[in-house]
């Protein structure tokens, strides 16, 4: 009687412990059971109901990767993208494919084009936020052990994901190679290669930008009809500067020449063309000269420092006709993106290079060291980072700047594609040239994040600070963030 | 005489059983609870970002108190953390004292028998009811009525109304602390009233009645009779207010717009935060959030004593004196007496 009780009691213990420690778990193999994914994940269509079947072989040959491929490839449909080159050391055990990123405008437009030629099912999660923000939600995701097979960083803060074996793999586990991407804008191989020059991302995008602006007010109060004689007038700073006075005179100061500093800030930083950070020491005059400029801006009443870079109030600036026009990058210019949801799409506004060519970002798709999805992982990577047709297709079907140059120059000599929000204009014509003229791997560090957000934080808060007052607060604060770095 | 059964049985000890059951807690506690715990202590002496392995004594303590360390920044950082601690303080203060007084007067009101307060149960549930609302939708509630600009409702009804421009509720240095204030109020008023109200209530009602037919008037028996008598839970009351208040997080951080986070509400906790959720590893500043920690650990610790010092309750201690001397007294006496007691 009382060894039963014994045994009871330390059944009952080892539960409790056991149950105690269950959150513990270092590996879930059924992310579907996350509840999480419900409202911020979308799974893509199984491709046929050969699915199954696919799987089963491919986890069979795991070991013959190149069988895998193969068995993969020939339940998919016919056009599928054949998985060439290098063998895929990764393994192939888990049958989702599982994609990480902050925002899922480009993953949609990518999934569609996807579901057709997919072989197991690919989703996405979404750790939502931006800049430091989404650094760090990723970095506790991908700490967490849920499942995760790719996940997409931005410049800002790509170097500290691809410098970290603990985070992200080679792609030459996936048998993709530098010589894969012959036809990409160099800057985006160079900037997915780390430290030790193996390449750990690859980018589907150019991220060149323009300045947007809304015809009917420009028409409306500074009599320009055409798209050339709108960019004469703003073709340098000190021209967009003129402008700028010129509409708070006509319009008396009901429209802005453009909304946040954020904008103003890429487009300047472009063309300092140094990086934020040399070795360990603070350039700090990129920010002082910022700092003069947006002090002008502000006090001239150009624009309002106080909007949120991305928020509702910035949407409505476009949306209620009170800003002449945004800096937007290519990928703010797709369907679903800031062009669709700030300015409408009554076609109505239009892209022009701007005071200064510029470039915003991008986005990278880096492999986790834990990817168990390989073989659709790599399908998926080639894709849309190396395959022309698809990638064209891409860029037609998203209007995002697709990394590309055979891709891009047939878009753009076939007339193929025109944007309805900017009243039929084909932005790819506009972006080409300053595509080619991206220069960005010598002038990122990995502390460009945080300092920009630093940079831009400050500036909002103390605007009516004296310029050196609002540096020196800057300066401290980016200190205090950053032990590693000094002035 | 006991048998040999009987003092079997006394010698059987059944404490084990008891280790038994309890041992799952310890465990779970000492690897949730106490390893975290002592790990926070590691890293208030270890580095930052990429030096975070390096062991470097006292230098996180140093420089987020004095400014004096080996970053470039140590003095910025300490400025941080002196703003951060003053914010704590500014806040919790702020919060705190008007919603006791507010808590004591509605919890005499609904305890007084003389005042008959008609829905007194239905007052009670609407009062506790927004601290059943999670921080996270209050903020998101709040910002979203006190937005800074024309868009949002208060500032465009205040806007129709004819003033020119804004109210910057949630970004302006003063008016922001002032709004998480009324809200930390607002949220906790309800609970601090029904805790006092249990106390009042715990008050004998013969001495009010004694009182009465004694001829004393209501603003006597609350500072004669029901402040002296609901100290122990005002005490209880001030230290659990103060040891959350010192780690306010939730609403000074979530009360902010978009991504831009405003300095003037950041708390000590908001700052410990700030410095461990950076990014990778690489780009954290452990030491510098383990040694916040341990601070306001300390801080935490200091002010609880010296509560419980100041509220101690001196009549017992001063009969715990007083029996003592008797006591020693007469031993005295017993050995002068040669340990012979007559």
């Amino acid at each position: 009687m009382s060894k039963l009780k014994r045994t009871l009691a330390l059944l009952a213990t080892l539960a409790v412990t056991s149950t105690a420690f269950v959150a513990c778990g270092d590996k879930k193999e059924d992310s579907n059971a996350s509840p999480a994914e419900n409202n911020n994940s979308s799974v893509a269509d199984d491709a046929n109901a050969g699915d199954a079947d696919a799987d089963a072989d491919a986890n069979a040959d795991a070991d013959a990767n190149a069988d895998a491929d193969a068995d993969a490839d020939a339940d998919a449909d016919a056009d599928a993208p054949a998985a060439v080159g290098g063998e895929i050391s990764l393994p192939d055990t888990d049958d989702v494919l599982t994609i990480v990123c902050w925002t899922d405008t480009d993953l949609n437009n990518m999934f569609d084009i996807y579901t057709p030629v997919q072989a197991s099912e690919v989703k996405y999660q979404n750790c939502g936020g931006n800049g430091t923000e989404a650094s760090t939600q990723y970095a506790n995701y991908l700490n967490s052990g849920d499942d995760v097979d790719l996940f997409v960083a931005e410049a800002g803060w790509i170097l500290n994901y691809i410098n970290d074996d603990s985070m992200s793999a080679p792609m030459e586990q996936l048998g993709i190679s530098t010589a894969d991407y012959a036809d990409a804008y160099q800057y985006t191989v160079e900037i997915g290669t780390d430290n030790n020059g193996v390449l750990k991302a690859a980018s589907w995008q150019a991220a060149a930008g323009g300045w947007a602006y809304n015809a009917t007010l420009a028409e409306q109060y500074l009599g320009v009809t055409s798209e050339d004689d709108m960019q004469k007038k703003v073709s340098n700073w000190d021209n967009f500067k003129a402008t700028a006075e010129e509409l708070k005179t006509a319009s008396d100061g009901a429209v802005t020449m453009t909304v946040s500093l954020g904008g103003l800030w890429q487009a300047f930083s472009t063309a300092q063309n140094a990086a934020w950070v040399d070795g360990t020491t603070i350039n700090t005059g990129i920010a002082s000269d910022f700092v003069a400029m947006a002090k002008e801006y502000v006090d001239g009443g150009y624009i309002d420092p106080s909007v949120e870079q991305w928020s509702t109030e910035w949407e409505n600036y476009g949306k209620d006709g009170k800003t002449l026009g945004y800096f937007f990058s290519t990928w703010c210019l797709g369907e679903g993106a800031q062009l669709d949801t700030n300015c409408g799409t009554e076609g109505n506004w239009r892209l022009i290079q701007g005071p200064q060519e510029y470039f915003w970002g991008g986005s990278w798709l880096c492999v986790s060291p834990n990817c168990n999805t390989a073989t659709e992982a790599a399908n998926f990577i080639r894709t849309f980072t190396c395959n022309a047709d698809t990638m064209e297709e891409y860029a037609l079907y998203s209007g995002d700047f697709a990394n590309n140059k055979v891709a891009m120059n047939k878009i753009i000599a076939d007339g193929s594609n025109s944007n309805p929000s900017l009243g039929g204009q084909d932005q790819f014509a506009v972006l080409a040239g300053v595509a080619e003229g991206i220069k960005m791997s010598d002038s990122i560090s990995k502390y460009d994040q945080n300092l920009k957000d630093t940079l831009l934080n400050t500036l909002k808060d103390n605007i009516s600070e004296d310029a050196d007052t609002i540096l020196q607060k800057f300066t401290d604060q980016a200190l205090a963030d950053n032990t590693d770095l000094n002035a | 005489m006991a048998s040999a059964a009987q003092s079997r049985i006394k010698s059987i000890s059944y404490a084990k059983y008891g280790y038994m059951f309890i041992a799952p807690f310890f465990l779970v506690y000492c690897f949730f609870q106490i390893w975290p715990l002592i790990y926070t202590f590691i890293l208030s002496f270890k580095g930052n970002q990429s030096n975070n392995a390096a062991f470097v004594g006292l230098d996180n303590y140093t420089t987020i108190l004095f400014g004096q360390g080996m970053a470039a920044g140590a003095a910025a950082t300490k400025a941080e953390f002196l703003q951060a601690l003053g914010n704590t303080f500014i806040l919790w203060f702020g919060n705190f004292v008007p919603q006791i007084l507010l808590s004591l007067l509605l919890a005499v009101w609904f305890t007084d028998a003389k005042v008959k307060l008609p829905g007194k149960g239905f007052f009670k549930v609407v009062m506790y009811m927004p601290n059943i609302i999670t921080a996270a939708s209050v903020a998101a509630l709040y910002v979203n009525l006190f937005g800074d600009s024309q868009y949002y409702f208060v500032n465009s009804l205040l806007m129709n109304a004819g003033m020119a421009n804004p109210i910057h509720f949630v970004t302006d240095p003063v008016i922001s602390k002032g709004m998480v204030m009324f809200i930390q109020t607002w949220l906790w008023f309800g609970n601090t009233m029904i805790m006092l109200m249990s106390g009042i209530m715990g008050i004998s009602p013969s001495l009010f009645e004694a009182a009465d037919i004694d001829g004393a008037n209501s603003s006597q028996q609350f500072f004669n009779i029901t402040l002296p008598l609901l100290q122990p839970i005002m005490v209880y009351t001030l230290v659990t207010s103060m040891i959350g208040g010192l780690q306010m997080f939730d609403l000074p951080y979530l009360y902010h717009n978009g991504s831009n986070f405003s300095r003037s509400l950041e708390t000590v906790a908001v700052y410990i935060y700030f410095n461990f959720n950076k990014g990778t590893v690489e780009q954290a500043n452990y030491g510098y959030a383990g040694a916040a920690s341990i601070i306001i650990f300390a801080i935490t610790a200091i002010l609880g004593s010296i509560t419980f010092y100041m509220n101690r309750d001196k009549d017992a201690i001063a009969k715990k004196k007083q029996r003592k001397m008797a006591e020693k007294q007469q031993k005295a006496r017993a050995k002068q007496g040669g340990g012979l007691t007559i």
